[in-house]
């Protein structure tokens, strides 16, 4: 538990070094990896999303590749193609960016609907089928998506079953006054990476991964979870409820706070931690309410008893 | 074992104690062998559970289950019948140790000792069989709580155990005083091999004063106009005819004769509904002459009536009688039949006999010697008469003269037989005790009573009773008046004097503590319910039993919905959460209220900053409620104690230890 605790101490703090002042969204970021889920960041272009995964990327020991996602964009472009060779008459398949460790994907609502599938389809199944041919992604396989503001022109919006693949989403905001300054001092902090070294293995992920499994969850966190879920779908003021697999997602980032507050059992505080960026994304308001997710988040929570 | 799906060891040493508990009262009924059979079953199923032997294979299974049948076929050589069911129930119960894989089987298998329990009270309903009774229901409880405590813990599951029955006993109450008696839905075969009191067929001196004994209510009867004069109630039962010099015996082939009923003439006839109390019953008692209208109920000749096969449980039927009408049935086989006696027996009542047959002609005569010699002989009407010899007879009236109403009976009946006057005993009982409010006479079995009859050329078979030519006093105050009377003579014997006196009040206590239950518990039936129920309502109708039952039933009920469900003070199902949130209650009260959304955590957080004098004991009770609500790493029970005893706000946290720990 102690050296666990140290280490993941120890890649946040990296982390912490280039990302300044953002490290709720560091411990999110960090969560969503552990529980095996793949994280959607919602924010302006310029407020820190790409350096965010780049040094996730570097820390964490993973291997990595970035797609920037256009309007011309096909799904061969990201799952790979075969190609005919003219030496050995035969085709052969060339891997798309898909086949990584970890898959940074730019502004992913600037393409179509199509690629946006492809991409999600192997993020749920953890594989790919190509030309009638199954192919295995790596382990771990993590896919940390930013999108524009909906409001920004030449955007696809991801549909709701899609946004539900993302276990979580965040977003980063702008740095405080502090933190910029400290990082206008500090220079190009694309040249500070250099400097970074992976605090992480690929084993001590798989092994981290299992003990969030192992974390112990109790009856009383479990009917919190399900008064929650309740709660969305009796409430008038959502227009649907929250899916099962919202829940599950629920359960699964909660279960990774607690391994990253320390413990290896859940506390109601840990679910309430990762409530808005597990479910924020995935609600919406009924017509006759404009809360958005944030606000009906926060309804949730206040209003949902945690001991009954 | 694993914790879930299996017992603890705890719990099935519990269950043995439970069933053992259970099954060692009824070997008093069942045989013996039962708890041999146990005994093995338990000692297997420990094997089992220490892992040392495996389950029994199917095949085994089918083996005991037909070698069970097979016993008891050979212990009853029947199967349907109550004590072979019970029997079986039994083997059932042990048997199914053997096959007890989860939990739920296991409660099961209690559940089945509390029928079995209950099955007990079949046989004996007495207060001693009540109270162990609530005995065997603490052992059960005992048990069924081991299925739920982690700790083995006996005294307070029987502390708990015994609060569960005294919490159970006022719906008890009320559930007996207002629960409709239903009739039964089938027949139930009686309990066979326990001796019930009551009338029997036959007739030896001393069976009448054995039967006066007990306090136990014989039937009731209900008259629809005035009751007739306390002399004038003799209830026939049965009429006794064969005599071998020892045993009156009813003449077993009269029933077979077919005899043709009495017409009653219905304007002069008395109405009235007898309710025999549960028994088996082989005969009827009627106000002779007396006719019933009912299929199953037959004429036995010399004005008995019985069922036509004996009938068990409660039994009630309407009569009409005309007490005045003359009985003038007979045959010649008859008057042969009363006149036969056994020679040789008896010689001086003989003797006797025959000098009134050659001093007087008629039988009228006769009948007024013998009366007059019953009256002159200074007999005493005793319930313990001393024992006779040989010639039973002669040895009461001329040596010891001290009898009850059989040997005056019967020696009158064989005086007259001797002089050449048919005549026979007729048993049943006298009088009874009446009920002016509700016009219902009680009949007890110490009313039981013989007398003569005794057939007079002219006027037909006439009742003749010298026990109350005697004494007099029998009649007009009943047996029970006589009969206190006749124990405090007995008391009075010099040697034993100290000893026996304060047994004697003991047993007479005992004896007025089951006279009470008998009457106020188990004679308990649809009469009296709706007797107290008017007692209560003073009219029973419908909407006055609803208007009572909701007051009863609904109104708490209402209030305790009102109080469970009002708004701000829900009380949680688990324990720890109820302790956790009785103190944020309190706390609240103080002015530091917790939001329902807020974790215990935030909530400590929050007050530690903004109310940071209850923050010590604060982070106590919630380390506490989080290590046993959230965490299986503490002992459950320990930490329910500490919330418990933390449920009150204080200042200063109570310990040191609870501290620290961000």
């Amino acid at each position: 538990m102690q050296s666990e605790q140290q280490l993941l101490r120890d890649v946040s703090a990296e982390i912490g070094r280039i990302v300044l002042g953002k490290e709720r969204q560091v411990q999110q970021a960090l969560c969503c990896l552990l529980a095996g889920g793949h994280l959607l960041i919602e924010d302006l272009p310029g407020v820190g999303k790409t350096t965010l995964a780049q040094t996730f990327a570097i820390v964490t020991g993973l291997q990595f590749r970035r797609v920037q996602f256009t309007s011309d964009m096909l799904p061969a472009d990201i799952l790979g193609s075969s190609v005919f060779d003219r030496n050995t008459n035969a085709f052969h398949f060339h891997p798309g960016p898909v086949f990584t460790q970890f898959l940074l994907v730019d502004e992913i609502n600037r393409a179509t609907p199509k690629t946006q599938s492809a991409l999600l389809e192997a993020m749920a199944e953890e594989q790919v089928t190509i030309e009638g041919e199954t192919r295995l992604l790596p382990r771990p396989f993590f896919v940390m998506a930013t999108q524009n503001p909906l409001f920004q022109s030449g955007t696809f919006p991801l549909p709701e079953s899609q946004l539900d693949r993302f276990i979580m989403r965040i977003s980063l905001g702008y740095p405080d006054a502090r933190s910029e300054r400290q990082l206008l001092e500090g220079g190009d902090p694309r040249e500070q990476m250099s400097g970074l070294s992976a605090r992480l293995s690929v084993e001590q992920l798989l092994a981290l991964r299992e003990r969030v499994k192992q974390v112990e969850v109790r009856a009383s966190v479990v009917s919190y979870i399900q008064r929650l879920i309740a709660f969305t779908r009796e409430d008038a003021e959502f227009a649907f409820g929250l899916s099962t697999r919202a829940a599950l997602a629920l359960l699964q980032s909660a279960k990774a706070w607690a391994l990253l507050e320390g413990r290896d059992y859940l506390l109601p505080d840990d679910v309430q931690a990762v409530l808005e960026p597990v479910a924020a994304h995935r609600l919406q308001s009924s017509a006759d309410s404009r809360a958005d997710g944030r606000e009906l988040v926060q309804r949730m929570l206040a209003q949902v008893s945690v001991l009954v | 074992m694993s914790a879930e799906r299996r017992s603890s060891r705890h719990a099935v040493v519990l269950l043995l104690i439970a069933q053992l508990a259970v099954m060692l009262p009824l070997l008093t009924v069942l045989p013996l062998w039962l708890l041999v059979i146990w005994g093995a079953v338990a000692w297997w199923y420990w094997k089992i559970v220490t892992a040392a032997y495996a389950m029994p294979v199917p095949p085994v299974k089918f083996a005991l289950v037909a070698l069970a049948a097979l016993g008891i076929y050979l212990e009853y050589r029947q199967l349907l019948g109550l004590e072979p069911m019970v029997t079986l129930l039994v083997l059932a119960v042990a048997l199914k140790l053997l096959e007890m894989k989860t939990r739920r089987e296991h409660w099961l298998v209690l559940m089945l000792c509390y029928f079995l329990l209950g099955c007990r009270l079949l046989f004996d309903q007495q207060i001693i069989d009540v109270l162990l009774a609530v005995a065997q229901l603490c052992a059960l409880l005992v048990a069924q709580q081991s299925l739920f405590r982690e700790r083995n813990a006996v005294v307070p599951s029987m502390r708990l155990a015994g609060v569960m029955l005294a919490q159970a006993l006022p719906l008890m109450l009320f559930l007996f005083v207002v629960f409709p008696r239903i009739g039964p839905l089938w027949t139930m075969p009686m309990p066979g091999s326990k001796a019930k009191t009551g009338m029997s067929d036959e007739l030896r001196f001393g069976d009448i004063a054995e039967l006066s004994r007990s306090g136990a209510l014989a039937f009731r009867v209900s008259f629809d106009g005035p009751p007739p004069a306390r002399q004038d109630l003799y209830w026939r039962g049965l009429v006794l005819e064969e005599f071998d010099g020892k045993t009156w015996r009813v003449n077993k082939f009269g029933r077979w004769s077919r005899p043709q009923a009495p017409v009653i003439e219905r304007n002069a006839a008395r109405e009235y509904t007898v309710t025999l109390e549960p028994g088996v019953h082989s005969w009827l008692y009627t106000l002779p002459v007396a006719n019933i209208s009912r299929n199953d109920l037959v004429y036995a000749g010399a004005y008995q009536w019985a069922p036509k096969q004996p009938l068990s449980g409660r039994l009630q039927y309407r009569v009409y009688s005309n007490t005045a009408q003359p009985r003038t049935e007979v045959d010649m086989m008859m008057l042969r039949r009363n006149l036969r006696l056994p020679e040789g027996i008896n010689p001086q009542s003989r003797a006797l006999a025959q000098r009134w047959s050659q001093q007087y002609a008629t039988g009228n005569e006769r009948l007024n010697a013998a009366l007059r010699f019953y009256l002159q002989q200074s007999l005493i009407y005793t319930l313990n008469p001393p024992t006779l010899g040989e010639d039973s007879v002669d040895a009461f009236l001329f040596q010891t003269r001290q009898g009850f109403c059989e040997h005056f009976a019967a020696s009158f009946v064989f005086l007259m037989r001797a002089a050449g006057v048919p005549a026979r005993v007729v048993v049943g009982y006298q009088g009874g005790e009446y009920n002016a409010t509700d016009n219902y006479l009680l009949v007890h079995e110490s009313d039981a009573h013989a007398w003569a009859e005794v057939w007079l050329e002219g006027s037909g078979w006439q009742r003749v009773d010298p026990t109350a030519l005697v004494t007099p006093d029998r009649l007009r105050l009943g047996a029970e008046s006589l009969l206190r009377d006749q124990q405090g003579f007995l008391a009075g014997s010099p040697l034993s004097l100290r000893r026996f006196a304060w047994a004697n009040t003991l047993r007479l206590y005992m004896d007025n503590l089951n006279y009470a239950w008998a009457r106020w518990v188990l004679n308990y039936d649809r009469d009296s319910q709706s007797l107290v129920l008017v007692d209560i309502l003073g009219l029973v109708t419908p909407q006055r039993l609803i208007i009572a039952l909701l007051l009863c039933g609904g109104l708490p009920l209402l209030l305790y919905a009102v109080v469970v469900f009002l708004p701000g003070r829900n009380r949680s199902g688990d324990l720890a959460t109820r302790y956790y949130m009785q103190a944020c209650q309190q706390l609240a009260k103080r002015g530091v209220g917790r939001e329902p959304g807020e974790t215990p955590r935030a909530f400590l957080q929050r007050v530690e900053r903004s109310a940071p004098e209850w923050a010590p004991w604060l982070r106590e009770l919630t380390q506490c409620f989080e290590g046993q609500q959230y965490h299986s790493e503490k002992s459950a029970e320990d930490a329910l104690k500490a919330l418990r005893r933390l449920r009150r706000p204080r200042k200063v946290a109570s310990s040191a230890k609870g501290v620290g720990k961000t």
